[in-house]
């Protein structure tokens, strides 16, 4: 990919950092860099398109530390779950082989699975090699009949999101739009109307989360026509243009899907969160709102006020136990705040808010939530993380799997809420799993004994104090 | 004798292996403070932490020199020497292990030439010792990438003419990266009875093995073999080398500091261990003591109980050479028979193990002999594919669908004695019934019959 490239998808108009500093796109410092590289992120956003088969062109690095470790969760076939790769080796680094090989495994790949499509993924080694996998792709497409499309994220390019972004990009360019979905169906439940479409942009369906969500979409007559990408199909993505309405799930890094759909076929979309009730009956609103459709408003108003009552009686028990605890938020985006908020509905206090990956948007809704005093986060790090936490007497700490070691090393209670959780926090549902979850760490009995030293390592004195006061209780129980 | 098949396909569907800088990363992680410094992107560096947390549930202080699309075009070289002197300001480590990636020996990097100027130019920074491997992604395995950071610390640390450390003589092990945490833990226990002072390179046992410190946070391995010990192993008695991968780093000891090498196989299985344990008491003078004894018969009574289930039934697995080997000596004193081994890499010894076929290829090559083998040892990649329809004894890298992955006891008599009855157990929780059953035709049900006058239980 060449740079003006890279800097046109930089550029995104419907992005608050593009106004005055753009804090994604500083240089990484060596020796203090942590995070994924573009090819990270543009995997991620893809990988779970679950019947395409995804091949990594590259040495083994690149597939061979990360497949099939994502929490992502896909109905039917799930192609995505193998690692496919070309699994470069200095021969063909040397020999200039590798394209050559790319082609073959691609041959290889369509002869055995026969899959709907077939995705190649540019790493560091060929693209300094200067393999032009585009036009591999385009060989391929054309001997074999079915789509063959290079995603040129390699590692050097940037960052995550500049990953995330790629990808959204490519997914615009070459695959939205190539076909038409079914005529829509009548509703289940109104046979007088027609469904609604939507696509949801950003939603990864960590630990099946999004099917808290999409039985109440279901309820409401929606017909998901794809969600990029979480359990969705190549065939599902084709279709995103005819949407009636789009919404950007916690990722600003895929805006530029968004504002593409809205330029190219006139699709309205909003950004939005299911995390917390606020936030899961806001989305469900703000849907409605786009479609204008007068009975979708009513029955929406109704599904809300039926969820939310349901929710607040479950999760009446959890909020007393809850209450008052202290906790450290340290994740990106639209979650620095829709947590947060999640959060404070179970009277759990905030002390602080992760925001390095927030845009200024994010951070005047921190402000509104949390008030003007919010301390907000720009940069992690173990120890600066612990010294908030230590500072500001915080009970747990809520992070990216990452930061999960650093927390229980500090022997303090922790969540996770990034990749590759197991438990499914999204709308009325995960809400409560939310909660749940938060008691198991915080109400667990082996904060005392982890923290606890040895008895022989204590001062002597101690030891020889409290077994003399144990022996004058006892003296005082026997007179 | 193994016969030697190739996987010539160009398409990997499911990697068994993983690269080089992951490997180094983790020998480097068995050396006391020290931080591993991986010279490429920073996603190179993100997916073999996250590789090697989500096996050992434990932080990984693993850094990078953040190569960008500049750094790619123009050179590293500035980001490799920017990222050394910020280490050494704000952690003084006792030591940086630079490691290279693909994109970095695309590069042509030349990290002696980088890290020499660096010590020119920055005297400040002396007591940190840097030491350099080149790993590239395009060659090699795990195994390969730790073998050649091993290598590098013995030939960039060892002194010559230096005394031995504390009054005991010492004897060094050149430490697999097949073996565990407890593995190492048995070893310098068996070593520590003959009176020696074991210098283990590199020591997992006391960083990897899930521990909490009385601190909160720590910016380097949390404990490992020093790097003064790693300078004395010049002055040990003698070097036992446990797997084939680190031999070369055995001979190399022996041939410049005149410490005699000792290749004693991964000490896996009642033969190997037996070797172990013979050298040691001939190399200390002392006798056996009486708890190695006994536990060599706890071997001996569970093979025996063990045999039932385990002879001639068949096995498959899918590992790097050193654990294959390994796991290949226990399962064939025990009289299973081996349909394949299936491994990361290539090693010279292969084509003599007990296995009918190797292949050095991806987990697809088990695949493809599920239906002839009753159990698989293989990592939770293999495991997934297997199970449900063959239980997989977990063995390898990664393995994070377990707890405990450091505690598993895979070498000398306590580890054959833990695999045999783990394997013994797969196979009766897997057991099914040998014949199936048959239900006749002909058979008829109660409702079918006709009473007779003779009443059934007799007249009341």
């Amino acid at each position: 990919m060449k740079r003006n490239e890279i800097a046109e998808l930089l550029d995104e108009p419907a992005c608050e950092h593009n106004k005055g500093d753009k804090s994604g796109c500083s240089r990484p410092t060596p020796g203090n860099t942590a995070g994924g590289c573009s090819f990270d992120g543009a995997q991620i956003s893809l990988l779970p398109i679950a019947d395409v088969a995804h091949i990594v062109h590259g040495p083994i690095a690149c597939a061979g530390n990360s497949w099939n470790n994502r929490g992502t969760r896909a109905n039917g076939r799930n192609l995505f779950r193998l690692g496919f790769t070309t699994d470069l080796n200095e021969q063909d680094v040397i020999m200039g082989r590798a394209e050559k090989r790319l082609l073959h495994a691609i041959k290889e790949v369509i002869e055995r699975h026969d899959p709907p499509a077939v995705f190649v993924y540019m790493t560091c080694v060929p693209a300094l090699e200067g393999n032009d996998i585009d036009a591999i792709c385009q060989l391929a497409q054309e001997r074999w009949n079915r789509p063959v499309v290079a995603v040129d994220a390699a590692g050097f390019y940037g960052n995550k999101n500049l990953g995330n972004r790629i990808a959204g990009d490519v997914m615009v360019r070459k695959v939205i739009g190539s076909a038409e979905p079914p005529e829509k169906p009548q509703m289940r439940h109104d046979p007088s109307r027609k469904v609604h479409d939507i696509v949801l942009i950003g939603e990864y369906n960590i630990a099946g989360e999004f099917w808290h969500v999409s039985p109440l979409l279901e309820q409401l007559g929606y017909r998901v026509l794809s969600c990029m990408a979480g359990d969705t199909r190549f065939h599902e993505i084709q279709t995103m243009h005819r949407a009636d309405a789009a919404m950007v799930v916690c990722s600003r890094a895929q805006i530029n899907v968004a504002r593409n759909l809205e330029q190219q076929w006139g699709v309205p979309w909003f950004e939005g969160s299911f995390y917390g009730l606020e936030d899961t009956s806001n989305s469900l609103r703000q849907f409605a709102r786009l479609i204008g459709d007068p009975k979708l408003i009513e029955e929406t108003e109704q599904l809300i006020a039926f969820k939310e009552l349901e929710t607040k009686a479950l999760l009446a028990p959890y909020r007393d136990r809850l209450q008052g605890k202290r906790a450290l938020v340290y994740t990106g985006g639209v979650k620095s705040w829709s947590v947060v908020a999640a959060l404070q509905q179970l009277d759990i206090e905030v002390v602080a808010t992760g925001t390095k990956k927030s845009t200024e948007h994010d951070k005047a809704r921190i402000r509104e939530i949390m008030g003007e005093d919010a301390l907000m986060l720009d940069e992690g790090g173990a120890r600066n993380l612990l010294d908030v936490a230590a500072d500001h007497q915080a009970d747990l700490m809520i992070a990216g799997g990452r930061n999960m070691y650093t927390a229980l090393k500090a022997k303090m209670p922790f969540l996770d809420i990034n990749q590759e959780r197991e438990h499914a926090y999204a709308g009325y549902a995960g809400l409560v799993n939310l909660a749940k979850e938060l008691c198991r760490t915080l109400e667990s009995p082996i904060w005392q004994h982890a923290r606890s030293s040895a008895p022989w390592l204590e001062s002597s004195e101690l030891i020889h104090l409290s077994s003399v006061r144990q022996h004058a209780t006892c003296l005082d129980k026997e007179q | 004798m193994a016969k030697r098949m190739t996987n010539k396909r160009a398409l990997v569907e499911r990697p068994l292996k993983t690269s080089q800088p992951t490997g180094a990363t983790l020998a480097m992680l068995g050396v006391a403070n020290s931080i591993p410094l991986m010279h490429g992107s920073q996603g190179c560096a993100a997916f073999a932490k996250v590789y090697l947390i989500q096996h050992f549930r434990e932080p990984v202080p693993l850094q990078n020199t953040a190569i960008d699309q500049v750094a790619a075009v123009m050179g590293g070289d500035e980001n490799l020497t920017s990222a050394i002197a910020l280490l050494c300001e704000k952690h003084a480590p006792d030591v940086i292990g630079v490691l290279t990636t693909g994109l970095t020996e695309m590069q042509g990097t030349d990290i002696d030439r980088v890290v020499a100027e660096f010590r020119q130019g920055h005297p400040q920074y002396a007591a940190t010792r840097v030491v350099v491997m080149n790993t590239p992604d395009f060659s090699g395995s795990l195994q390969t990438g730790y073998a050649v950071t091993i290598d590098a610390l013995v030939k960039q640390l060892v002194q010559p003419d230096i005394a031995s450390v504390g009054g005991k003589p010492q004897l060094n092990v050149l430490a697999s990266s097949g073996l565990t945490a407890a593995d190492i833990d048995l070893l310098r226990r068996y070593i520590e009875s003959f009176g020696f002072d074991a210098k283990i390179l590199p020591d997992l046992s006391q960083s990897l093995d899930g521990h909490v410190d009385g601190g909160d946070f720590s910016p380097t391995s949390s404990g490992g073999i020093p790097v003064q010990a790693i300078e004395s192993m010049s002055a040990s008695v003698a070097t036992l080398v446990i797997g084939e991968s680190l031999l070369s780093t055995g001979q190399w000891l022996q041939q410049q500091h005149q410490v005699p090498c000792h290749f004693v196989g991964m000490t896996m299985g009642i033969a190997e261990t037996d070797q172990l344990i013979q050298l040691l008491t001939q190399l200390s003078g002392l006798p056996v003591p009486d708890w190695i004894s006994h536990s060599r018969k706890r071997l001996q009574d569970a093979m025996l109980d063990c045999h039932f289930l385990l002879s001639q039934s068949s096995i498959a697995m899918a590992l790097e050479t050193d654990l294959a080997a390994g796991y290949q000596a226990v399962v064939a004193e025990q009289g299973m028979n081996i349909r394949r081994v299936v491994t990361a890499s290539a090693c010279v010894s292969g084509t003599s193990w007990p296995a009918q076929d190797w292949i050095v290829g991806d987990l697809s090559d088990v695949e493809a002999v599920l239906d002839d083998v009753e159990l698989v040892v293989g990592n939770t990649h293999c495991a997934n594919l297997c199970e449900p329809q063959v239980p997989v004894m977990r063995a390898g890298y990664p393995c994070h669908d377990r707890f405990g992955v450091a505690d598993v006891v895979q070498i000398g008599y306590q580890g054959a004695r833990s695999i045999l009855f783990g394997l013994a157990n797969l196979m009766q929780a897997h057991h099914q019934d040998e014949v199936a059953p048959h239900y006749s035709k002909y058979r008829f049900e109660p409702s079918e019959v006709t009473p007779t006058t003779k009443v059934a239980g007799g007249q009341q």
